[in-house]
């Protein structure tokens, strides 16, 4: 397997189980875990979480849409 | 929720953007050191000599205002030439309203979290951290070794997507999402 290969399927895996994780959460009747948007909303009356949150976000869309991603 | 205690005054946010800060040095990216320096310092300041100083976010992020501007930023930025000016000027613009309508009132002593949240929230950093370790690792060994094309970070494999007028239709669709969820959610 080549390294690109490689890569993309750890990038795959992680989303994969991201999903399965918000999955099996989302209903919120788990004995262990809560669902994420119940923790997020917890979380979010934090004004550090709430603006480190929301600063990545806007970091996002400037890095996709504003900035030109190098090449090498 | 327990009702007791309070969180540390420095957040763990400031530790990430530091980190991040620290990771574009190593790229020679010079825009996103200011951006992340600068976004270490306001964490910094927001939850130590600003850490009284109140804005009314709630109050405007309750009313329709972000719903209208939501949609105006859509039609603008879904439409328009990505890397251009125009996208430039709309987030410097963008940058200063949403740290205020993200700043709130001074921060209390909030509700802690019980066991099965502080699970929840570790698992999830856990994923998070893993997913930047790969994206840190693979810029890393991409400039090191290979080039990207050997070693992708999920910009550069994004990116293509982008260049199509649906690709950046729906990442502005879903990027807007995303923080009209964080704002009215940081605002309830």
């Amino acid at each position: 397997m080549n390294t690109h290969a490689l890569t993309v399927g750890g990038y795959l895996v992680i989303l994969a189980i991201g999903f399965v994780l918000w999955f099996i959460t989302r209903k919120n009747d788990g004995k262990h875990l809560t669902d994420l948007s119940s923790l997020l909303k917890h979380l979010l009356q934090f004004r550090g979480t709430r603006l480190g949150m929301v600063m990545f976000w806007w970091w996002l869309g400037w890095h996709f849409l504003v900035s030109v991603i190098n090449r090498h | 929720m327990e009702q007791k205690g309070s969180r540390p005054t420095l957040s763990l946010w400031v530790v990430a953007f530091a980190l991040c800060s620290a990771l574009q040095v190593f790229r020679g990216s010079v825009g996103d050191e200011i951006i992340f320096f600068t976004g270490t310092t306001v964490l910094v300041l927001s939850t130590t000599l600003l850490r009284n100083n109140e804005f009314p976010s709630r109050f405007i992020v309750t009313e329709r205002h972000v719903e209208w501007s939501g949609l105006v930023l859509m039609i603008a930025l879904a439409f328009t030439a990505r890397h251009s000016l125009f996208d430039l000027g709309i987030f410097v613009l963008l940058a200063p309203i949403v740290i205020a309508l993200a700043w709130g009132s001074k921060p209390k002593p909030k509700p802690m979290l019980t066991k099965r949240d502080r699970t929840t929230r570790f698992v999830w950093s856990a994923w998070a951290i893993a997913m930047c370790l790969w994206e840190f690792g693979a810029n890393i060994l991409g400039q090191l070794f290979g080039g990207d094309k050997a070693f992708p970070t999920i910009s550069v494999l994004v990116d293509p997507l982008l260049d199509q007028q649906v690709g950046q239709a729906g990442f502005v669709v879903v990027w807007l999402a995303l923080g009209f969820y964080l704002l009215k959610s940081g605002a309830k």
